[in-house]
């Protein structure tokens, strides 16, 4: 998916996990203050200041990541040069998708 | 790299003797290819969210299921425990702490950290 040097997406993949890690603790602190059982204040909250954008971009950052990570353990484990294409598809595909399907969710939101 | 399908590929993992360092690098992966998966999850979640009150209704009752909570336990301590190995990956690679004795006291306080944090973590906003 990303026709970049592999310098620069080991450069990524390192970068988008210390934003994972913020992030996370981010999310941790934010949602303390509500009950997630209950949609009300859950809604809210996504709603409330910047958060429903903040959470789009969690998950495009996790997403991020987890395809470079993914794109590893492809390159290095499936030596069958059709299977890897193939692997390759799929998890592009679902990430595509991901990112689409959490975009469209929180807009809708 | 122009020519990547030319690459070596990984040796079989069933040929090292297993030790607590390469133990923690490929739990490493194993974690992370894990997680990947649950991904999904989050999604449904916000998904959930947008569809309204009735969906987020079914979604709770589902995640009050003990099953689906220890699940998500393993998750927490799957995440925990890739995070923390993360940033003692990210510290090699800036050059510090390479030596034997630097690795494997952090295997073990890795180890130790992620099971507190699940503890938290689950105690919180799992049970």
């Amino acid at each position: 998916m990303l026709n970049l040097p592999e310098k620069t997406l080991w450069i990524i993949q390192r970068l988008s996990a210390i934003f994972i890690c913020l992030f996370t603790v981010w999310f941790l602190i934010s949602i303390n203050s509500i009950e997630l059982d209950n949609y009300y204040e859950t809604i809210n909250w996504i709603k409330a200041k910047n958060n429903s954008i903040l959470l789009f971009i969690f998950s495009f950052i996790v997403l991020l990541h987890s395809n470079l990570g993914l794109t590893v353990i492809i390159d290095d484990y499936v030596h069958d040069l059709k299977y890897k294409k193939i692997f390759f598809i799929i998890k592009n595909s679902l990430i595509i998708f991901c990112i689409s399907f959490s975009g469209i969710c929180l807009y809708l939101i | 790299m122009k020519n990547k399908e030319f690459l070596p590929v990984s040796p079989h993992l069933q040929i090292y003797k297993p030790q607590l360092t390469s133990m923690l690098s490929i739990a490493h992966r194993i974690t992370g290819f894990c997680l990947s998966l649950t991904l999904p999850l989050f999604l449904v979640w916000i998904g959930c969210v947008s569809v309204g009150f009735s969906a987020y209704e079914t979604l709770v009752n589902i995640c009050s299921n003990n099953i689906v909570r220890i699940i998500f336990t393993l998750m927490t301590y799957g995440f925990s425990y890739h995070m923390l190995n993360g940033i003692r990956h990210m510290i090699w690679d800036l050059g510090y702490g390479l030596s034997i004795k630097f690795s494997s006291i952090t295997a073990i306080i890795i180890i130790i950290l992620s099971f507190i944090i699940t503890l938290i973590v689950s105690v919180r906003y799992i049970f």
